[in-house]
């Protein structure tokens, strides 16, 4: 019984604890249905299922972003190789 | 020493096509492994998208084997030095895809089998045969790092790299699936990966081991067109650094 009365207790005040605190403003967003203007269609795009084409975005961002390092460097590689080209035909004549 | 070198460059030509090719696969691969629908599969979830990512980079490390055990054979054929730099670089990428499907295994594992447990490695045979191949990998770039003559530092990397490459499918398929606890598909009691996979998931799947074997051969091409200007540039491989 003891015990009973003890997790009983302490349930009532971490929930009393919890409803003391002030809700942060993003759950407000998450969790009411805030009347708004009407979404744009790239709005519907991005928000749709759980937000889900957010995460496809960033994973499409990043990956771009490696691409252009990779070409970039292939550049520099390509700079470097005609230098070297240059320089031998030099040595040769 | 001649030269094996500037006699042997890079086809740049191709390399680029390849690349262009690469870029516009892989990006068409990584928007399909996100937006195509999956069957819910129970404790996979979404993590089944994983094996998008995870498996090529097993297909990709053998490949890299497969490369470098070529070019340690074509080293030990003909003395070209070239080969003993291909066979290094292959190395090199090898190790990389090795090691990123290790850590991807390992976090994937954590928030599936392991959820319940809490644990992030538990001997997984497959997991456990794939880390012991990345330590055989590691102990050729010490074999490497501890020879100082060039001849004799790729006569005998070219042969230890041929076992590494010939060690590799056996601990990576042969010997996991020789155990029944395996939770990896193909194991006994489980089911093999093609059963499990839904057609649509192969859509992206095949395009994924192509595109991710092509990503090591452009990035396994770009380091050897870098360690040939090197050479060119200082009469001396990069091995020092």
């Amino acid at each position: 019984m003891r015990f009973l009365y003890a997790q009983d207790s302490q349930d009532a005040r971490s929930d009393s604890t919890l409803a003391a605190l002030p809700a942060p403003a993003d759950s407000v967003q998450a969790t009411t249905e805030v009347p708004t203007q009407e979404q744009t269609p790239f709005e519907r795009v991005f928000l749709k299922d759980d937000k889900f084409m957010v995460v496809i975005g960033v994973v499409f961002i990043v990956w771009i972003g490696i691409l252009a390092f990779l070409f970039r460097t292939d550049r520099k590689i390509a700079a470097l190789e005609a230098a070297l080209d240059e320089r031998d035909a030099l040595n040769d004549v | 020493m001649t030269d094996s070198m500037t006699i042997a460059p890079v086809n740049v030509r191709r390399y680029r096509q390849v690349r262009n090719i690469v870029a516009v696969w892989l990006t068409a691969v990584v928007l399909g492994a996100f937006m195509l629908d999956i069957p819910k599969m129970v404790m996979l979830e979404h993590t089944a998208r994983n094996m998008y990512f995870h498996v090529p980079m097993w297909f990709a490390m053998l490949a890299a084997a497969g490369i470098g055990g070529y070019h340690a054979a074509r080293y030990l054929k003909t003395g070209a030095l070239v080969h003993d730099l291909r066979s290094r670089e292959a190395a090199r990428l090898g190790v990389l895809f090795g090691a990123l499907g290790l850590a991807t295994g390992i976090l994937w594992a954590r928030f599936t089998w392991y959820e319940a447990a809490g644990i992030w490695w538990n001997f997984d045979p497959k997991q456990t045969m794939a880390a012991v191949g990345l330590l055989i990998y590691g102990a050729y770039f010490v074999l490497r790092s501890s020879l100082e003559d060039p001849e004799k530092r790729a006569r005998l990397s070219a042969v230890y790299h041929l076992f590494a490459a010939v060690t590799l499918p056996f601990l990576l398929y042969v010997i996991p699936r020789q155990f029944a606890v395996s939770l990896h598909p193909g194991a006994e009691g489980n089911p093999a990966f093609s059963e499990i996979t839904y057609w649509k998931m192969r859509l992206v799947l095949y395009p994924a081991f192509i595109g991710f074997i092509a990503l090591l051969w452009v990035l396994y091409t770009q380091r050897v067109r870098i360690a040939l200007a090197y050479y060119r540039l200082h009469g001396e491989t990069d091995d020092e650094n």
